[in-house]
């Protein structure tokens, strides 16, 4: 009885996040075939690791482990996207564009900022996948990535950075220099 | 503060995550200082362009399934083929059983594949409403926790009366209101907080796609959405995802028991 207590506890807390646990993978692989293989890796890592878990967030439990189970799958796969440092002479935090207007972020549309994205080193790329299309709190993010509030709140700062920069480029606006 | 001090703030203010006190701090900064103002703005058109319009990706339907053989060849004790979708069973029979015991007489629709292109589209941008509460200090609107006070702003400003709720006695308090356009009509915007969590409802004229007596949940972006109609208009609300969904069903049906139908049926009529 015991066990299928835990059974039905598991399906109540983790199977329903199928959907988020499936785009935080896409977006990290950036790819669909992986991130099916890394989601159906990471639920049987989550199945068997299960018993560990006590508290009441399934969805974020699930979303440290599907994190994980990403960064296995690259490191064997493509390792050199963990390597890649965050390059620091391409943006620069006093980056502004130039039209304040949100027309301007609407011309720019989708592809160029998805190219953004997916061109952010991972950990910058998790922040802000977890904070802007999944709602994520700073404390929520800190604890499925296994870092700092602190370090959360400036990998966002500087991925924003980047972001930013990368539309105004794109976009041929005049990009102000750097602090 | 200066902006040296104000500067590193910005994001985690932008992000509601600073103490009341250090984020009112940064907020007199901004009244006197167009430079971090701007900056602010600027982060919130990203969050807006992120959110609304990179490609929302969802699990293929066979994936559910895989994962399931997956799992039970590990032993796992699954719930079969008696729940179409993990999302759909859980909750919506939570959300039945709220609807029901609140007498809402509704039916809830829990499952976001049978959405329409038109209704995804009309909750995006119900959550880019929603996560402008979020995120701007804008003062366009109205704000005060005083319904009658809000109605009469709302009033002669949209081609129906709108009728705004008092819920405070449920644990609602009203934030303020303002007018939005949603699917290119105007719309009565109300912002109501609970504990840590703001609710969005926005009502409509005419409703559409929907049938009477039905809610339609969906989750997007991190945030719970519901749609449904009453009389001539169509509502949407929309909360954050950590919100538990009956939660949300609660808040909707307190919202449609404190509408008087006959005087939503006033249309071009101002409240006055």
């Amino acid at each position: 009885l015991r066990e299928l207590d835990e059974h039905a506890r598991f399906e109540q807390a983790i199977l329903p996040h199928l959907g988020v646990a499936y785009r935080l993978a896409r977006w990290l692989t950036r790819n669909d075939h992986d991130a099916e293989d890394v989601v159906q890796e990471a639920y049987l890592r989550a199945y068997k690791s299960f018993s560990g878990f006590r508290g009441h967030d399934g969805r974020g439990w699930l979303l440290a482990v599907v994190r994980n189970t990403c960064y296995t799958w690259l490191q064997k796969h493509r390792g050199h996207e963990l390597t890649v440092p965050f390059d620091e002479q391409q943006h620069g935090t006093g980056t502004e564009a130039t039209n304040p207007e949100r027309l301007y972020w609407q011309a720019a549309a989708g592809e160029v900022l998805q190219q953004a994205l997916e061109d952010l080193p991972v950990p910058f790329r998790e922040a802000v996948v977890l904070r802007e299309l999944e709602g994520c709190s700073y404390k929520e993010i800190a604890a499925i990535a296994g870092i700092p509030v602190g370090t959360v709140m400036s990998r966002l700062t500087r991925a924003r950075a980047r972001l930013q920069q990368a539309v105004a480029q794109r976009l041929g606006e005049e990009v102000p220099d750097g602090l | 503060m200066g902006c040296e001090v104000v500067r590193p703030l910005l994001h985690p203010h932008v992000d509601g995550e600073l103490v009341p006190a250090r984020d009112e701090e940064v907020r007199q900064h901004l009244v006197g200082c167009p430079g971090c103002a701007r900056e602010c703005e600027e982060l919130r058109a990203l969050q807006a362009a992120l959110r609304t319009s990179l490609p929302r990706f969802e699990p293929p339907p066979a994936l559910q399934p895989r994962v399931e053989a997956a799992l039970r060849q590990e032993g796992a004790v699954l719930p079969g083929r008696r729940r179409p979708r993990w999302v759909a069973g859980a909750t919506a029979a939570a959300a039945v059983a709220a609807a029901a015991v609140l007498g809402v007489g509704a039916w809830v629709v829990g499952n976001p594949w049978s959405a329409t292109a038109r209704e995804n589209a009309l909750a995006r941008e119900v959550i880019a409403h929603h996560n402008g509460s979020l995120t701007t200090d804008r003062t366009a609107g109205v704000q005060s926790s005083d319904p009658e006070v809000v109605g009469k702003w709302l009033a002669g400003k949209l081609p129906f009366a709108p009728v705004v709720p008092r819920l405070d006695g449920a644990g609602f308090g009203l934030l303020g209101g303002r007018v939005e356009s949603l699917g290119g009509r105007p719309a009565a915007t109300l912002v109501y907080r609970r504990g840590q969590h703001i609710f969005h409802l926005m009502a409509r004229h005419g409703p559409e796609g929907i049938t009477p007596g039905e809610i339609r949940l969906q989750e997007q972006q991190g945030r719970r959405v519901a749609h449904w109609s009453l009389a001539c208009l169509d509502f949407w609300a929309a909360c954050d995802i950590h919100v538990p969904e009956e939660d949300l069903i609660y808040f909707i049906g307190l919202v449609r028991k404190a509408m008087p139908v006959h005087s939503t049926l006033r249309i071009g009529a101002s409240a006055q």
